[in-house]
C-alpha cells in the first residue's frame, strides 16, 4: 500500500513537473516573452517597462535559469497580470474557480446518478427495452458534440419553450434551473462512459463462477446483483476515471462557454480570443493541479475498492 | 455483442426463419451497413467536395443572410417604417400572410409569389420589409454571412477528414512503432516509453493545445501536429500488451534461432499479429479525433477560418439561435453521423477481430 501510495505521488509530481515544462516551453518557444505587449494587436509597452521585465524575467540568462525565475514566480503566488485588463491572473482564478467546482461537481452528480444504475440496468435485462435505452444513451453521449448539445438545449428549452434560463449560474448559492442544462450538457458523456463501462464489466462478472455459485446456493438476485455483482463491477469505472477527467476538462470550457457560465473554462476561452497568453498559461496550471489530485484521489479510491492493488 | 458468440452458421439458420423484412433487419444488425454507407459517402463528399457543392464555400452573399432551409416557410425577417438600420423593427419573425394581414396587405396569389412581389406589397403600404426566402438553390439554407450551408459542410467534409488522417496515420506510426520496440525489448526502455505515455495521459491536453494556437497561431500544421500528439498513446498501450504476449510465442523463438535480425522479427514475425488491434483503435480514434477537431475549431482554436470547419460552423450559429437554428444544427448532425458510424464500425471490428479490446473505452 505504501509503495504504491509513493509511486503516485512520485507521479504525480512527475505529470505537474512536465506540465510547467511545456507550458513554459510553449511560452518561450513563441518567441521573446515581451513581444506579447509589443507585437501588433499586443497591449503597448514603454521602452523602460521593455528593460525592467527582462530583467525581471531573467531574460539575459540562460534558459535553465529563466525557468527557474518563472518556477519561483509561480510557486511564491506571483503571477503575470493578464494582458488584457492589467489584473493578477492568480487572482482571476481564484473568482473564479468557485462555479466552476460547483457546477462540475453537480454534472459529476448527475453522471453517476444516471450512468451507473442504467449501466447496472442494461446489463441485468440484456436484449430488453431497458438496455436498448441504456446503450442508445450511452451511443448518443459518445458520439454528439458537447457544444452542440448545449446549443440545441438552449434552442429547445430556452427559446422555444421558456422552460429554463440560460447564462451565468443564477444568482444565489444555488438556483437549480440555472443548473439543469448545463448539468446534463456536461454529464451526458460522462454517463455514457460510465455506462458503457459498468454495463460490459456487470455483464462479465455476472457471467462469471463466483455468481453462478452464489446464485446455486439460493442468494437472492437483489443480493447478487448489488453485493456481489455492482461492488466488482465498479472497479473498471474507476480505472477510466482519468479519461473521464479529460472529458470533464474539455466539456468544462466549452459548456461554460455556451452558458456563459463565469468560471475557469470560460476565463480559457475568453483568453483565447483575446490572445491573453498569462491567463492561458495560468488556468493550464491550476487545471494540471487539480487533474492530478483528482487522479490520485481516484487512485487511492481504487486502491481502498480492490485489495488486488493495496497488496501487490 | 451477443452475436458473436453464435456461429455464423447457426445465424444463418436464425435469419433464414425470418420474414423478409426480418431478413433485412437481421442483416442490417449483423453487418455494418449503414455506418459503412455512411463513412462511404463521407469520403466520397470528401473527394469530390469541388463537384458536389453547388456554391462556394468561402465568398459571403450578404442578400443570402439566414435564408431558412428549402422547407421552410419563407418568413418575413422585419418591418419597419423607414429604410434606417438601426430603427426599431415593427414586426419580427412572422409567416409572410400573417404579417401581411397584420399590415392591411391583402395576401395575393401574386403578391406571395416571390421575394421581390412580398417588399414590393409591403413598400406599397410605406413599410419596408425584410423577407428570408427559401429556395432549391441554398437546400440547407445559408449561414450568418449568407454562405451556403449546404456547400459549407460539404467542403468542411473535405477538411475534417484531411486534418485527421494525417493526424490518425502519423499517431498510428509513432504509436505502433513505439509499442512494439517497449513490449520487444521491456526494461528501461519499456518503462521510459510506458511512463512517458502515462505523463501524456496525464495533462490536460485540449488547454495546451489552447496554449500552443496562442503562442504559435491558427495555422493547419499547428492543429495536424496537436492532434498527432494526442492520437498515439492508445496504440501504445494495447499494442504494447499484444507484444508482451506474443514475443513468447513459438515461432518467435523459432526466428530468433534461424538468426533473423530484431527488425525482421518486429516486422514481419510480431506486427501481423498486433494488427487487429491497431486497426480496431484506428477506428475508434478517428472518431474521436474528429470530435477534438470540432471542438478546438468551436472554441477558434482549430482550423483557420474562412475554411469551412464542422466545429467552427456550430459557433457561427450559435448567436443566431434565436432565428437561424439551421446554421448550428446541421454542421452538429454531420459531426454526430460521422462519429457514430466510425463508433459503430469500431465497435463491430473490435467483436469480429479482437473480443478482448471489449472494454476499451
Amino acid at each position: 500500500m505504501i509503495t504504491f501510495l509513493v509511486r503516485r505521488i512520485i507521479f504525480g509530481c512527475f505529470a505537474l513537473i512536465g506540465a510547467t515544462f511545456i507550458t513554459f516551453g510553449l511560452s518561450r518557444a513563441a518567441g521573446d516573452p515581451r513581444y506579447l505587449y509589443a507585437q501588433e494587436g499586443g497591449y503597448g509597452i514603454t521602452p523602460e517597462r521593455w528593460e525592467s521585465l527582462g530583467v525581471e524575467l531573467g531574460l539575459d540568462k540562460p534558459i535553465v535559469w529563466q525557468y527557474a525565475v518563472w518556477l519561483g514566480n509561480i510557486l511564491k503566488g506571483n503571477w503575470q497580470d493578464s494582458l488584457l485588463d492589467r489584473k493578477d491572473v492568480f487572482q482571476k482564478i481564484l473568482d473564479r474557480l468557485p462555479a466552476t467546482l460547483k457546477f462540475a461537481l453537480t454534472s459529476y452528480l448527475f453522471a453517476g446518478v444516471i450512468g451507473i444504475p442504467l449501466g447496472v440496468l442494461s446489463a441485468v435485462s440484456r436484449g430488453s427495452f431497458w438496455d436498448y435505452v441504456g446503450r442508445s444513451f450511452a451511443l448518443f453521449g459518445q458520439a454528439l458534440p458537447v457544444f452542440w448539445v448545449g446549443i440545441m438545449l438552449i434552442l429547445i428549452f430556452s427559446v422555444k419553450l421558456r422552460w429554463f434560463p440560460t447564462g451565468t449560474l443564477g444568482e444565489g448559492f444555488f438556483d437549480w434551473k440555472y443548473y439543469v442544462m448545463p448539468t446534463v450538457t456536461l454529464g451526458w458523456i460522462a454517463a455514457a462512459t460510465y455506462l458503457r463501462l459498468v454495463r460490459s464489466s456487470m455483464l462479465e462478472i455476472l457471467d462469471s463462477e463466483f455468481i453462478k455459485l452464489a446464485r446455486a446456493k439460493g442468494v437472492s438476485s437483489r443480493t447478487l446483483i448489488w453485493k456481489h455483482g455492482f461492488r466488482n463491477a465498479l472497479i473498471a469505472p474507476l480505472t477510466f476515471s482519468s479519461l473521464l477527467l479529460t472529458a470533464f476538462i474539455t466539456g468544462a470550457v466549452v459548456t461554460e462557454t455556451i452558458f456563459s457560465i463565469p468560471g475557469l473554462g470560460r476565463l480559457a476561452y475568453q483568453a483565447i480570443n483575446n490572445n491573453d497568453f498569462p491567463i492561458m498559461v495560468g488556468v493550464v496550471l491550476v487545471w494540471t493541479f487539480m487533474y492530478v489530485v483528482m487522479n490520485f484521489l481516484t487512485d487511492m479510491i481504487y486502491a481502498l475498492v480492490d485489495p488486488r492493488i493495496r497488496y501487490s | 455483442m451477443a452475436q458473436t458468440q453464435l456461429s455464423d452458421d447457426l445465424l444463418n439458420q436464425i435469419g433464414a426463419q425470418r420474414g423478409r423484412l426480418g431478413q433485412i433487419w437481421f442483416f442490417v444488425r449483423r453487418w455494418p451497413i449503414i455506418p459503412l454507407f455512411l463513412l462511404v459517402l463521407l469520403v466520397f463528399t470528401g473527394i469530390f467536395a469541388d463537384i458536389l457543392a453547388p456554391h462556394d464555400p468561402i465568398i459571403a452573399r450578404p442578400d443570402n443572410r439566414n435564408i431558412p432551409p428549402v422547407w421552410q416557410d419563407p418568413l418575413v425577417l422585419n418591418i419597419k417604417e423607414t429604410g434606417d438600420p438601426l430603427a426599431f423593427p415593427l414586426a419580427v419573425e412572422k409567416g409572410i400572410e400573417e404579417a401581411m394581414v397584420m399590415y392591411g396587405v391583402v395576401p395575393t396569389l401574386e403578391n406571395t409569389a416571390s421575394q421581390e412581389a412580398v417588399e414590393a406589397a409591403f413598400k406599397e403600404k410605406g413599410y419596408i420589409a425584410k423577407v428570408k426566402w427559401s429556395s432549391w438553390d441554398h437546400i440547407l439554407g445559408g449561414d450568418n454571412i449568407g454562405r451556403d450551408l449546404l456547400s459549407r459542410i460539404i467542403h468542411g467534409a473535405r477538411v475534417s477528414l484531411v486534418v485527421v488522417a494525417i493526424a490518425v496515420t502519423s499517431g498510428l506510426l509513432v504509436g505502433v512503432s513505439m509499442g512494439l520496440v517497449a513490449g520487444y525489448f521491456g526494461g528501461f526502455i519499456d518503462e521510459l516509453i510506458m511512463r512517458l505515455t502515462d505523463v501524456m495521459l496525464g495533462l490536460p491536453f485540449i488547454l495546451i493545445a489552447i496554449v500552443a494556437v496562442i503562442a504559435f497561431g491558427q495555422t493547419f500544421t499547428i492543429l495536424i501536429i496537436l492532434l498527432a500528439l494526442i492520437s498515439w498513446t492508445p496504440f501504445v498501450r494495447n499494442v504494447r500488451g499484444e507484444v508482451l504476449s506474443l514475443k513468447t510465442r513459438d515461432y518467435v523463438a523459432l526466428a530468433q534461432v534461424a538468426g533473423a535480425s530484431t527488425y525482421r522479427i518486429l516486422v514481419w514475425h510480431i506486427l501481423p499479429g498486433v494488427i487487429n488491434t491497431v486497426i480496431v483503435i484506428a477506428t475508434l480514434r478517428v472518431g474521436q479525433l474528429i470530435l477534438t477537431e470540432a471542438i478546438l475549431s468551436f472554441l477558434g482554436a482549430g482550423i483557420p477560418p474562412p475554411t469551412p470547419a464542422w466545429g467552427a460552423m456550430v459557433n457561427d450559429g450559435r448567436a443566431y439561435i434565436n432565428d437561424a437554428w439551421w446554421i448550428s444544427f446541421f454542421p452538429g448532425i454531420a459531426i454526430f453521423l460521422t462519429v457514430m458510424s466510425l463508433n459503430f464500425l469500431g465497435d463491430w471490428l473490435r467483436d469480429r477481430l479482437d473480443p478482448r479490446l471489449r472494454q476499451l473505452n
